[in-house]
């Protein structure tokens, strides 16, 4: 029994251990706080009050009230605009993962030797750069001298051909398609974590039982995605926000307007001379909001479904859903990589083919010396370094984040977190690119590496958190407080628990993370002024020209770019292989996992 | 650690360095450019010449950001439409250079009245009052590039009238060639097909005005309708390359280069690919002016000093910069530009001119002989050129009449750009 006294005595320590159990997280989220809310929140801020300014981009901004929202919404194309937005939003929030879902499934039914080379294929399509996807399909689509055209004729389909950019019917179809193309990986990868964690007996007992196929995938598989399919809907649409570079490179909003989103036009109302940097503004959150209402919408409808589900047997077995890889799904999946790397492979034979006058080797050499002229070489450096840099502290600033908020048992505090960071997941960033801008030069980071690193990782930050987040309540927490209970600070349950147990999909966080900074084209454009300090982004649009394109050696720097990547990618994949499989185990969106 | 081994990071720039920003829209243009600054830079002992290149709509934004912020390079390029030459002007960010015009004499080393029509473009009023903010160095000119061996095999004189042009049109399509070579995804060539029509029907003095921005002037004159009527006729005859709709202006040049096409309309500022198509394909190529309506009157060129130099108030080398624009108007800047198929905005020589490779001197007679057109829409109105090049392209794909064109053309012109949203369509015309 034990006395008022004790109790009484006890009291101040118990106050100063539930004093430093609320302090902990939020010591562990500052630094990654403080870098979100200046290089992200406060722009945004920024953003809002400029949209109920009237600015010509140059002058004083003078205060305008809601004048930017009416004269935006009183405009003739906004109707257009926003249904340019939102069919975007849609098909490529949803799209994506049903070619995920499809391709996870193909990809386990296929023999085992031959998913490791067909999954390569297929996902390499997520680690181009943006520039390069848009010419790649550019040159796809091309009516004179791209391959669809002779595809089509081939089989005998000339009567489903294009003018597929030049048609204002079908424009924005056919830029929805490199849209898709470039998102479904990670909703892939995601769903195949998911499908190996189903138990095959049960898979089996159902065969028994009498149950199809399709009863099984009904029934059986479908369920076991309940927690990756939500997570890959959500994180597929926040990488597909109405992208403005692939638009800029594609089509430039046109023909006509068939192709032009409210970010597109935000982003020239604020840029090109118009002096409408105020209604640029008032477009751009208006787009936010509607990624925030959909975004919501997406994760009502998921914690709807675990709560209306039942708990599911959980655990990997690593092993195919469904019974007996046949190759006819082999064959189909060779098929699909084929189809996923057409647009690069003719990127290839663009690189490889012979100038007049050269043969292959020096068509080669050629196209590398105009590479090298132009500072790729540099620019693969520098981009490697801010990658780099960006990557770790992004990893490190996230993991630790995460982890204050899957220890803290405060409510408010992971509702306000989770409401900042849905903030910032869809941040307009084309024209938050002004505020931001702003806050650089005042900081005197323009034209310097750090100026494009610091936003880069604010801007990573909200994904990173948000994955790992997720990644945290999977683990079990028993074993969490366990450690806290024998003493262990939470420092030492980070480091000694938690990162362990997390690796590959801190590593997951890692290599996303790089690889967004690497392919960023915007904010280095607009931050780097002198040219003997350029990404690679911006060392590849050097070959693009409003009068002449250098496709041939545009390709061979493509095929160099990509290298670093795609080595990275290769030698990380099995890591992150686990890391998204556990991710997708600890999917459920609506509570801590506290089982022993 | 990382981001201190980022190649031109931190580097101190030399106490004398001139930054600036340059917009190639031609990647073998920025060669050209590097080494004109290269040799200022080797005549100009312990000077550094930084010259950096991008896209013109990337510099655009960078460009608005930087002279807002204050933080600007010393020179930059500019062009004389929105958002480029006058929009700086307006919002006063650029020094008057007026001073060294004179004193280097820029008006008579540029074409005659080059310098005050390019000024003239920058204010409000159509008057710069004689001051001088920017100046340009090479030209932006309208021609019509023909294939001499079909013109020859077809037995084609370069046509004196429109008539004569759609003729050779209709002999040329029977002759299963494409008449009319055209990539408009971009939407730059179909925008200069319709100003070019408009000048050859209209003639160019009646469009001067629009240049000026005078309220008086009216998109809605029958040449305006007349050159968009015209140009969805031939598209419905398929006098274009298939499916242009979906091409770019390159890939309309790499189809001409194929030789199957008859003609193609150009602008100067694509010269260095077509003289290195020519080169490779040895197809025999020539310009000339496109032919008035009327056979008696002198054919048109739509020109303008498209590539210029500006400098910010915020430069931190003004006289350096200054130095520096002088030297591109040289006649050794002419003579490189030359060499590489551009068109300097300098006044020629006739040795100057008879130096030039036969395609050059092609253009450089056509010019001669022709009437300079105007660029409509290089007028200082936000918007106008945006608005001509989409609904010239729905034009084309017959998605909207020639009567929305117009009356889009003239909302924007009214409303000084405003207005340029009530523009769209988007096929529901």
């Amino acid at each position: 029994m034990v006395s008022s006294s004790e109790i009484e005595g006890a009291l101040p320590g118990r106050r100063r251990q539930v004093a430093r159990s609320h302090l902990a997280p939020l010591t562990y989220l500052l630094p990654a706080a403080t870098l979100y809310m200046l290089f992200n929140l406060w722009p945004m801020v920024r953003l809002g009050v400029l949209s109920l300014e009237q600015w010509d981009g140059f002058t004083s901004p003078s205060f305008a009230g809601l004048a930017n929202y009416g004269a935006v919404f009183s405009d003739p194309g906004f109707g257009d605009e926003l249904r340019h937005t939102l069919v975007w939003l849609a098909v490529t929030l949803f799209v994506p993962v049903l070619i995920g879902l499809l391709l996870a499934l193909l990809l386990a039914m296929m023999p085992r030797q031959l998913r490791a080379p067909v999954r390569a294929a297929l996902l390499l399509p997520m680690v181009f750069p943006t520039v390069l996807i848009a010419v790649a399909w550019k040159l796809f689509y091309n009516p004179l001298s791209g391959p669809l055209t002779g595809l089509l004729a081939s089989l005998h389909l000339s009567g489903l051909e294009q003018d597929w950019l030049g048609d204002p019917n079908v424009a924005l179809q056919a830029l929805l398609v490199p849209a898709c193309w470039a998102a479904y990986g990670l909703s892939m990868l995601l769903c195949e974590a998911a499908l190996a964690g189903i138990n095959p007996g049960l898979l089996e007992a159902a065969a028994l039982d009498g149950a199809g196929r399709w009863s099984r995938f009904w029934w059986i598989v479908l369920p076991s995605l309940r927690g990756a399919l939500p997570l890959a809907t959500i994180v597929t649409g926040l990488c597909a926000v109405p992208s403005y570079d692939l638009i800029l490179f594609i089509t430039n909003g046109g023909p006509g307007y068939a192709t032009t989103t409210l970010t597109f036009d935000a982003y020239g109302r604020a840029f090109s001379g118009q002096g409408q940097v105020g209604q640029g503004a008032a477009l751009a959150c208006l787009q936010g909001l509607a990624g925030l209402i959909l975004a919501g919408a997406a994760l009502a409808i998921a914690r709807g479904q675990e709560r209306a589900a039942d708990d599911s047997e959980s655990g990997a077995h690593h092993q195919s859903p469904g019974p007996g890889a046949t190759w006819s799904a082999g064959l189909l999946g060779l098929l699909a990589a084929a189809l996923a790397l057409a647009p690069l492979a003719w990127l290839l034979v663009l690189a490889l083919q012979p100038s007049a006058g050269m043969d292959i080797w020096q068509t080669l050499r050629h196209n590398l010396d105009a590479v090298g002229a132009e500072g790729l070489g540099s620019a693969m450096w520098a981009s490697l370094c801010v990658a780099v840099a960006v990557s770790v502290a992004t990893t490190a600033l996230a993991t630790v984040a995460a982890f204050a908020l899957a220890i803290s048992r405060s409510r408010s505090l992971a509702l306000t977190a989770a409401a900042l960071l849905a903030l910032g997941l869809f941040q307009p960033v084309a024209v938050s690119i002004i505020p931001l801008f702003y806050l650089l030069n005042a900081l005197g980071l323009i034209n310097t590496p750090t100026g494009v690193a610091l936003p880069q990782i604010a801007h990573a930050l909200p994904m990173a958190i948000l994955l790992l987040w997720v990644g945290m309540r999977g683990l079990s927490m028993a074993v969490l407080e366990a450690a806290q209970i024998d003493g262990a600070p939470p420092r030492q349950v980070l480091r000694f628990i938690a990162v362990p147990l997390l690796l590959p999909l801190i590593v997951v966080v890692a290599v996303w993370s790089f690889l967004t900074s690497w392919n960023d084209y915007l904010l280095p454009t607009v931050v780097l002024q002198d040219g003997s300090l350029q990404t690679v982004p911006l060392a590849l649009a050097h070959f693009i020209g409003r009068f002449d394109t250098e496709y041939a050696v545009l390709a061979t720097g493509a095929l160099l770019v990509v290298l670093p990547v795609l080595a990275l990618y290769c030698g990380l994949y099995g890591v992150m292989a686990r890391g998204v499989r556990g991710l997708s185990s600890g999917a459920r969106l609506g509570g801590v996992n506290h089982d022993a | 650690v990382l981001l201190h081994a980022v190649p031109g990071a931190w580097q101190a720039h030399a106490a004398t360095t001139l930054r600036i920003w340059y917009a190639a829209d031609d990647p073998t243009e920025a060669p050209v450019i590097q080494a004109l600054a290269h040799k200022f830079q080797a005549s100009h002992p312990g000077v550094t010449v930084s010259l950096s290149t991008y896209a013109l709509d990337d510099m655009n934004a960078k460009m608005q950001l930087a002279l807002s912020a204050g933080n600007t390079p010393d020179l930059i390029y500019t062009t004389p439409r929105g958002p480029g030459l006058p929009t700086y002007v307006r919002a006063d960010k650029l020094l008057d250079l007026s001073a060294v015009a004179k004193r280097d004499n820029w008006a008579d080393m540029l074409r005659p009245g080059l310098l005050a029509s390019y000024n003239d473009l920058l204010s409000p009023t159509g008057t710069a009052n004689g001051h001088v903010y920017g100046t340009p160095y090479m030209m932006a000119i309208v021609g019509v590039l023909y294939n001499q061996s079909i013109f020859s095999k077809l037995h084609l004189s370069i046509p004196t009238s429109l008539t004569g042009f759609e003729a050779a049109c209709v002999r040329a399509k029977a002759a299963g060639f494409i008449p009319i070579g055209l990539g408009n995804a971009d939407g730059w060539l179909g925008d200069d097909w319709y100003l070019t029509l408009v000048n050859a029907i209209a003639g160019p003095e009646p469009l001067v005005p629009e240049q000026h921005l005078d309220p008086h002037f009216r998109f809605s004159g029958p040449a305006f309708l007349q050159a968009g009527t015209l140009l969805q006729n031939w598209a419905d005859a398929q006098y274009f390359t298939p499916q242009f709709g979906g091409l770019d202006a390159q890939d309309g040049m790499n189809a001409f280069f194929q030789g199957k096409t008859a003609v193609a309309l150009i602008s100067s500022t694509e010269n260095g690919q077509i003289v290195s198509l020519a080169s490779q394909t040895k197809i025999p190529v020539g310009v000339f002016a496109f032919p008035s309506v009327d056979a008696h009157k002198a054919p048109v060129m739509a020109q303008a000093g498209y590539s210029g130099w500006a400098v910010p108030k915020a430069s931190h080398q003004p006289a350096l910069a200054e130095a520096f624009i002088t030297a591109m108007l040289a006649d050794s800047t002419a003579q490189a530009l030359l060499a590489h198929g551009l068109l300097p905005a300098r006044q020629l020589s006739a040795h100057d001119i008879s130096a030039t490779s036969p395609f050059q001197h092609s253009y450089l007679q056509a010019l001669a002989m022709a009437t300079p057109g105007i660029y409509l829409d290089g007028a200082p109105v936000p918007n106008l050129n945006a608005t001509m090049e989409a609904n010239v392209q729905l034009l084309l794909q017959k998605i909207e009449a020639p009567s929305f064109l117009v009356r889009s053309l003239q909302i924007v012109y009214a409303s000084d750009g405003k207005n340029a949203s009530s523009t769209r369509t988007d096929g529901e015309f």
